[in-house]
């Protein structure tokens, strides 16, 4: 998800029909540059170097979401029964287009991940460790996290635990839903950040789902967090 | 005649082409521009209507604009589209993940 606009001007984004490093490049229609629509950043084209800014976006159900936003708005759209990717995703075989294998990799190439940047280092959480409605709460490269991930096991938050000075420890709790309870004794949404009674929100770590292999592409020297 | 004809195909295609290798990745050209097509002038119905092209448990990405307004986009839709130009609150974004 990023700001379309460069300067004071704004970019329309259409799909190049290239693909590099296995991920879809977008071109803007302004100026013909190709951006990777993993790094933000134009790779051909006048505009070569520039990076989008990110805008922050959650992945959860319809069902968390409405409940969340009542008032939310909706893209148009026919009634669907799945994803076009739906017989990609169920055979490992297919990695990409042209099946590149991946070398002495730490992880099954088609794993989804939760991709994320901390400090400046890129990070893996791999989907299939996290357990739908349940928080975990691990310390990467010394930054204290929470990761919440929702019931239907789609959706996945990171927040910083670090809240001024303090940090804090979370337990999940049953109402509202998608909240958990702080060791200061408030109550945060996951979805929003936002403590129930108002007040300072958490920090929220921008992620990216990605497929092991794709993640990879772009950053082989992320490190795969393990809960 | 063949490698007139081959002369003249290669003559016609657009110029200039992308840099087929970047940052030591080789560039594929898969599909025509827009083959795909991206959603640039989007359409919204409310929460409320939603229910009927919606499932449960349909995955969304959700974004709340500058100014409060809570925007979900199928991401079963998004597969078909890949990138949404959308206006929230005023703020151009390029809806993709």
């Amino acid at each position: 998800m990023y700001v379309r606009t460069v300067g004071s001007d704004t970019l329309t984004f259409g799909v190049s029909g290239l693909l590099w490093k296995d991920a879809m490049v977008m071109y803007d229609r302004e100026t013909g540059s190709n951006w990777s629509h993993i790094t933000g950043q134009a790779i051909t084209g006048p505009l070569t170097g520039t990076v989008l800014e990110t805008y922050p976006a959650v992945h959860t159900t319809w069902e968390a979401w409405v409940e969340a936003y009542p008032k939310t708005k909706v893209l148009k759209k026919p009634v669907l029964y799945g994803s076009s990717y739906k017989s990609y995703d169920a055979d490992p075989r297919r990695l990409g287009i042209h099946g590149r294998r991946l070398a002495r990799s730490r992880l099954p190439a088609k794993s989804k991940v939760i991709g994320f940047q901390l400090d400046g280092a890129a990070q893996a959480l791999p989907l299939p460790v996290l357990e739908p409605g349940s928080i975990i709460q691990p310390t990467v490269s010394g930054v204290p996290l929470l990761v919440y991930t929702d019931p239907a096991g789609e959706g996945v938050t990171i927040w910083r635990r670090e809240l001024g000075q303090a940090t804090l420890d979370f337990t999940l709790s049953e109402k509202p839903s998608h909240s958990a309870r702080a060791s200061d004794g408030r109550v945060f949404d996951l979805l929003t950040g936002r403590p129930t009674g108002g007040g300072e929100p958490l920090v929220r770590i921008q992620t990216t789902k990605a497929y092991w292999f794709g993640w990879h592409n772009f950053y082989p020297e992320s490190q795969v967090v393990t809960p | 005649m063949a490698g007139a004809l081959a002369a003249i195909v290669l003559l016609s295609l657009p110029l200039p082409l992308a840099p087929q290798v970047i940052d030591g990745e080789q560039v594929y050209h898969v599909l025509p521009p827009d083959a795909i097509p991206a959603i640039y002038n989007p359409e919204f119905v409310t929460g409320r209507k939603a229910g009927r092209i919606m499932a449960s448990w349909e995955p969304v990405l959700g974004i709340v604009g500058p100014g409060g307004t809570a925007v979900a986009y199928s991401t079963w839709h998004l597969d078909r589209h890949e990138i949404v130009d959308d206006v929230v609150d005023g703020l151009p974004l390029a809806v993709t993940w």
